[in-house]
Parts: C-alpha cells; sequence; structure tokens
C-alpha cells in the first residue's frame, strides 16, 4: 500500500541540508507504544512555504511540535538553521524565539487584549521595553488588518479575528520559520479568507513557512513544496503540480480525490 | 488587645451569673453618729442583667434605713434624692417599722414628690428609741453618673422640730450605657411586653436583650474577622505554593504536597484546633492564642486553597502553556504571566467560598477559648439562659456570608460570559456539548470550570478529533 517508504532526499545527494532552513532526518516520534512518526525526512528552504498534507492522524501536528520541541523526538535530527536540536543541552527557549508557532485553536491570552497579546512574550523574552513592544505590536496588529482590535479582548474577537491576532503575536518575535497548524480549520467557512489571505501575504514577504492546512487552492495556489504524510511517513512529496496534478501513490491520488 | 483584658472580659461574663441571683450590693453598715436617726442602710437593687451594677438612670429599687436614736420621737422622715435621680407615677415607697426583728403595725402616709425628689413618711404615732425605719423606694432612677450618691433628707419629731438626716452610706452607680437605657427603655413599652410574653419570641428574639448583647457580639464579630482577614491572606501564598507542587512533575514535591492537603482535609479543623492549642504548649511552645488561631485557620484553608489553584491551574487549557512556550518564555514566565493569572480569574467565586467556609470555621476556635463572636455570644448566653445572643451572632456570620456568597455567584456569572459560556441552561449545555462534529467551532467557549467529564467533553467536541488527545496527555513539555 505505502510505495514510498523514504523520500527522494534519503536517496541521493539532492539533499543539501546546507541550503534548507529547517532539515527534518529520520524523525521518529512514539506516544509509549505508539509510533506515530515513523520515519518522517523533510527538507525546508529558507523563503519556502511547505504545505504538509494528510489525513487526520497520520502525524502531521507531531511532526511540526517536533520543530519547536513542544514534542521531544523520540529518534532521528531536525537541524533548525544548522543547528541540530535533537542535541541534548540545546537551548529550547532560544530556539522558540526563531520558530513561530500559530495553533488551530489559537491559543490567545484570554486575560490579555489583542495587543498585549502580542506584547507579552516581546517583554518577558526579548526583554524589549513596553513601549518598544507595543511599537512592534501595533505594526504587526497592522499588518493583520486588526490594528483597530488592539484594546478587545479574545472574547470579544471572532475566531478569523483571533487567528489573526496569534499571528502577529508570532510574527513580533520576528522568527526565521513559521510553523501553522491547521490554522484555519476552527474557523468558519467565511472567517476563512482573512487568514488565508495574511499567510499568502506574509508568503510574499519571504517568511520560511510550514503549513499543515486542508486549503487545497491555497496549497497550489501559495507553496512552493507541498508534502504528503500518512501513518508517520511522508507518502508524497514534489511540486505542487507534481503532488496534485500528478501523484505518484494510490494513497494520495484516494486523499486528494476525496477532497474535491 | 491584650490578653489580660480579655480575662477581665471573660471574667465579666462569667460574673454574669451572679447578677442572675440578684443580689443586692451591700456596701458595709456604717453608723452615722447624728442625733435623732442613725441611718445605716442604704442600697440599690442591681437593675442590670449582665452585672450587679447598679445602673444610674434606670429604674431600680432603692433601700433606706435608719434606727431611731435614745429618747428621741419621730414623726415624719423625708429622703432627699441625690441630684439627677427620677421619680416617676410609676414609683411607690413602702416604710416598714422593724424592732428587733419583729415587724410593727404603724399607721403611716406616704408621699412622693416627683418635682423635687423627696420622698415623705408622716406617722400616727412616732417612732421611738431602737426603732428601725426601712423605706423602700420602688421604680425609681439614680443619676446616669459613675461613682457614689448620698441620700440626704430630714426628719420632723414628735416636738415638732425637724433636722437634717445625717448622711447615708453611699450607693455606687454605674453609669448606663446607651444601648443599657434603650434596653431599659424597651423593657417599660408595652409591645416589648406583650412580644415578651410569647415564650418563643421571648426565648429567641427578646428585643431588650437584642440590644444589650450588639456591642459584645459585634466585638466579638470584629475579633472572628480580623482572625479571617489575616489567616485568609497567609493561605494564599500556602495554597499558591501547594498548587505549584502539586502540578509539578516532581515526585517529591508532589507528594509533599499530597501529604499536605491529604492530612489536612482529611483531618477536621476541630482536631486540628485541639492539636495545635493543647499540643503545642505540651512542648513548651507557647505563643498567643490569637496567633496560634491565625495560624492553624491559614494551614487548614492553605490545604484547600492549594486544591482550587489547583484545580484552576489544570482548567487551563494546555493550548495556553504550549502558547506562552512556544513564543520562548520559560516555564516560570509561563506560570507567572500566563497561567497563574488566567487561574486567578477562574478561582475568584471558588476563592470567595473558601473566605466565606473559613470565616464561619473560626468560631470552631470557641471551643479552646478563643474569644470571638461564637464565645462572646455564648458567654451572653450561659448569664441570661436566652436564646437571643445567638440569633444576633447568627445575624452577624450573615451579615458577611450572604453578600459575599451574591458576589461570588455573581463572579461565576460574569466568568461564563467572560467564557461564551452564558446561561448554560439544559439545551445550551446540550447544544455545547452534544455536538460532536461541530463546524462553527470559534463561537464555542472555551474550558470552561467544570467537572472533569465535562471539560473533557467540551475539549474534545472544541477540538475535533485532530486535538482530542490533548485530553488524554500526560506528558508535559519537554525543555
Ligand atoms: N501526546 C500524545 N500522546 C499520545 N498520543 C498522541 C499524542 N499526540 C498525538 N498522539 C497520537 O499521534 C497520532 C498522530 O497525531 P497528530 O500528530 O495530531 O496527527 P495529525 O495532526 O496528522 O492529525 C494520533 O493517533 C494521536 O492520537
Ligand atoms: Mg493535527
Amino acid at each position: 500500500m505505502i510505495r514510498h517508504k523514504h523520500s527522494q532526499y534519503d536517496a541521493g545527494p539532492a539533499a543539501h541540508p546546507s541550503d534548507s532552513i529547517v532539515s527534518i532526518q529520520h524523525l521518529k516520534k512514539s506516544f509509549g507504544d505508539l509510533e506515530v512518526l515513523r520515519d518522517v525526512n523533510i527538507e525546508v528552504k529558507k523563503g519556502h512555504v511547505t504545505v504538509v498534507l494528510g489525513p487526520s492522524g497520520s502525524g502531521k501536528s507531531t511532526m511540526l511540535r517536533c520543530i519547536n520541541l513542544l514534542e521531544e523526538p523520540s529518534g532521528g535530527h531536525i537541524l533548525v538553521e544548522g543547528k541540530d536540536i535533537t542535541e541534548p543541552g540545546i537551548n529550547v527557549n532560544k530556539l522558540r524565539e526563531h520558530v513561530g508557532m500559530v495553533f488551530q485553536n489559537f491559543n490567545l491570552f484570554p486575560h490579555l487584549t489583542a495587543k498585549k497579546n502580542v506584547m507579552l512574550a516581546q517583554v518577558k523574552v526579548l526583554k524589549r521595553s513596553k513601549e518598544e513592544a507595543e511599537q512592534v505590536a501595533m505594526e504587526q496588529l497592522e499588518k493583520v488588518g486588526l490594528a483597530n482590535r488592539a484594546d478587545y479582548t479574545p472574547a470579544q474577537l471572532s475566531g478569523g479575528q483571533q487567528q489573526r491576532v496569534a499571528i502577529a503575536r508570532a510574527l513580533a518575535m520576528h522568527p526565521h520559520v513559521m510553523l501553522f497548524d491547521e490554522p484555519t480549520s476552527a474557523l468558519d467557512p467565511e472567517l476563512v479568507r482573512d487568514v488565508l489571505d495574511v499567510l499568502r501575504k506574509l508568503a510574499d514577504t519571504g517568511m520560511t513557512m510550514i503549513v499543515v492546512t486542508h486549503e487545497m487552492q491555497f496549497a497550489r495556489d501559495v507553496s512552493n513544496h507541498v508534502v504528503f504524510m500518512e501513518n508517520g511517513l511522508v507518502v508524497e512529496e514534489g511540486t505542487p503540480s507534481e503532488v496534485f496534478d500528478h501523484p505518484k501513490s494510490q494513497r494520495t491520488k484516494d486523499f486528494l480525490g476525496h477532497l474535491d | 488587645m491584650h490578653a489580660s483584658d480579655l480575662k477581665t472580659a471573660f471574667k465579666k461574663i462569667f460574673g454574669l451569673a451572679f447578677a442572675l441571683i440578684l443580689v443586692m450590693s451591700i456596701s458595709g453598715p456604717i453608723i452615722q453618729q447624728a442625733s435623732g436617726i442613725s441611718v445605716d442602710t442604704t442600697t440599690a437593687r442591681s437593675n442590670e442583667t449582665s452585672t450587679n451594677n447598679v445602673l444610674g438612670d434606670t429604674p431600680t429599687r432603692v433601700t433606706w434605713e435608719g434606727v431611731v436614736d435614745e429618747g428621741e420621737q419621730v414623726t415624719q422622715v423625708t429622703l432627699q434624692m441625690p441630684e439627677g435621680s427620677q421619680f416617676t407615677n410609676d414609683s411607690t415607697m413602702r416604710p416598714t417599722v422593724l424592732d428587733g426583728t419583729r415587724r410593727l403595725d404603724v399607721g403611716n402616709t406616704t408621699n412622693i414628690d416627683q418635682h423635687n425628689s423627696t420622698a415623705t413618711v408622716t406617722f400616727d404615732q412616732p417612732l421611738t428609741q431602737g426603732q428601725r425605719l426601712r423605706i423602700e423606694l420602688y421604680r425609681t432612677s439614680l443619676p446616669n453618673v459613675d461613682g457614689d450618691v448620698y441620700i440626704t433628707g430630714s426628719y420632723t419629731t414628735a416636738d415638732g422640730q425637724t433636722h437634717e438626716l445625717a448622711q447615708s452610706p453611699g450607693i455606687t452607680i454605674t453609669r448606663a450605657s446607651t444601648e443599657e437605657r434603650i434596653s431599659n427603655w424597651l423593657g417599660e413599652q408595652s409591645w416589648v411586653q406583650a412580644w415578651n410574653s410569647n415564650t418563643v419570641l421571648r426565648l429567641f428574639l427578646n428585643p431588650q436583650l437584642v440590644v444589650t448583647s450588639i456591642p459584645t457580639v459585634a466585638y466579638g464579630w470584629l475579633l472572628s474577622m480580623a482572625l479571617v482577614l489575616i489567616g485568609f491572606p497567609l493561605a494564599v501564598p500556602l495554597g499558591l505554593l501547594g498548587s505549584l507542587m502539586k502540578v509539578s512533575k516532581r515526585r517529591l514535591f508532589n507528594g509533599l504536597a499530597s501529604i499536605y492537603t491529604g492530612l489536612v482535609r482529611g483531618t477536621p479543623l476541630f482536631l486540628q484546633i485541639y492539636i495545635a492549642f493543647f499540643g503545642l504548649p505540651l512542648m513548651g511552645v507557647n505563643m498567643n492564642q490569637y496567633v496560634l488561631a491565625v495560624l492553624v485557620l491559614a494551614f487548614n484553608s492553605g490545604a484547600y486553597m492549594t486544591e482550587i489553584i489547583r484545580a484552576g491551574i489544570q482548567s487551563i487549557p494546555r493550548g495556553q502553556e504550549e502558547a506562552a512556550r512556544s513564543l520562548g518564555m520559560n516555564h516560570f514566565q509561563t506560570t507567572f504571566s500566563v497561567i497563574i493569572p488566567e487561574t486567578v480569574r477562574r478561582i475568584v467565586p471558588t476563592m470567595t467560598n473558601e473566605f466565606i467556609l473559613l470565616y464561619k470555621d473560626t468560631s470552631l476556635l470557641a471551643a479552646v477559648g478563643v474569644m470571638e463572636l461564637m464565645l462572646y455570644s455564648r458567654g451572653i448566653v450561659a448569664v441570661t439562659g436566652n436564646m437571643t445572643p445567638y440569633m444576633v451572632a447568627a445575624v452577624f456570620y450573615l451579615i458577611v456570608t450572604l453578600p459575599l456568597t451574591h458576589v461570588a455567584t455573581k463572579f461565576e456569572k460574569r466568568l461564563a460570559i467572560a467564557d461564551g459560556n452564558v446561561a448554560p441552561t439544559p439545551k445550551k449545555k446540550h447544544h455545547l456539548f452534544g455536538k460532536k462534529n461541530a463546524t462553527k467551532k470559534n463561537d464555542e467557549p472555551r474550558l470552561p470550570l467544570g467537572s472533569k467529564d465535562e471539560l473533557a467533553q467540551d475539549a474534545k467536541s472544541q477540538a475535533g478529533k485532530d486535538t482530542e488527545i490533548a485530553v488524554e496527555r500526560e506528558e508535559g513539555l519537554h525543555d
């Protein structure tokens, strides 16, 4: 059933970790007896948008969470900007400063206003002054089109607005890589577009992005690279047209067909 | 407040018992060297329910006694009450003539002059040598002063001459407080008398006792408030520390906190109070009982707060910690800038309830003699044999607990609204928790405070199957 046990990067010299900003090599992750990631290999080039597709439970979130060490890999290596983050003694907080993450459920801090949500980590982690943090916060909120909602609390914002604040919050740290875990899955259909527009604009700025999503049109339009995962393995990958128009694996065909 | 003050207060209250026996306050007989009549006794009956004092400006019974001297014949005696005394229409006088212990029946007429505060008795036959005249004045009020007052007056002999009476021994008066005067005034009101004629009303809601017990009970209330207002804040850091230990992954911390909450919550506060108050002195540790009381309360409440705060922390969706950590915040920053502030918001109602419980629990300290609301009211009950002070105490508990309960409920509602979980009617609940394949996820609430099952269920319906695992997840974040 699974025809491609390994991605093409394993086999040959095609893999050049040097021009990859994130390099996932033979990543394994188990929860107890459950082997969630069996052998994942993904190269993410600087400035590229990588879209990760796959059925629910295939390990996409787990893979993403390993990149900023919200999950500890059980095996393999992950290089972020050339540094192996699976090595013991790595400074996790430093790593996370450079790797922004946006969650399916936004996870805004409900006790803080939109602006304060964006300011908090700047002040606590980057030790920016209140004024500077506020200025950066307002810039970022402006970029996601929510400067006029700066003083609203999350409860006063729609889901789409909350997600855009969450994106602003991550961007305020000036990350080098952004991870998106199904950023629009929890949204009403009519709110999805605003968030995707923000993602598109972000991609245009040259931000390196890894996006787990089910938004096929977005994946086609915006991504440079598409990865299809199933059962803890990368089943297929390539350019959007390779994967969408000429899928090699039956599983990919099934998955894409199922979606259409 | 000094311990000695307390002791006096304590003694004072138990001294009340004597008042019940209605003893007269007797000043030792002092024979006045005077011609005509030797006045040897003037007393006033105690008119206060809680001590054996004679209160000023309060109806009492005054007794005056004098003995006719050698060779004298007395036909009339006029008593001049001290300035500020008052006779009313209810006031009466009763003269008695005694020869030794034998009562003589001597015809007489009496007259009370309200205006001049004098009482006069005129005898049909003169009193002779050695005869003792006793005059009792009923329902007369003495001046409202602190100190001794004296009855003076005059007598007339058979030959028609009038002489000054020798000054009587003093009557010691205690100035009546406002509440005592109100109480006395109440006692004369017909509606109060009608009210008190009902046994249940008299025993449980005696208006006079309500008035007189308020100052004492209010004082106890202040002490109880002080105990809880100091004890409660002391318990907060204890509860915070305990809860952080409980959610910690370190076995040792976890274990210590569990032992603490297990022991304290698993045994009655009553027992803990006994152990502290009788055990510590045995070990040679002696401290002010109020300090000890506050410490015991804080120690006890800290265990409950540990669980309240722990539950609050664990009710915070895991995503909150992950979001904070993914922004590069360390464990400490995450705990104190995100988790604790969010927890505080959520536990305000429960903490308010904990305050109410602790406040009521101060009453248990009465068992070891810590003077507080309960013990002060019990003191008056012991003396008066009337339940009214307990009713007053109940009111003093309620004036704190009822408004706070109200406030707690309000906080709960506000929290529910902030969480988008408005008025959880059964119908709404069904909608919120029953919708498994929700598409409109964004207007669903974040995890509300609730039972574990509700939390889990809600989290599932909210996040869909992808994050279902989040609920079962046991492992923490990796550093
Ligand atoms: N912390 C965890 N503990 C146990 N099982 C987990 C945990 N996280 C994820 N899993 C399991 O790993 C599998 C993959 O999950 P996930 O990475 O969320 O998949 P996807 O994002 O592709 O839907 C699922 O079967 C899920 O139940
Ligand atoms: Mg997922």
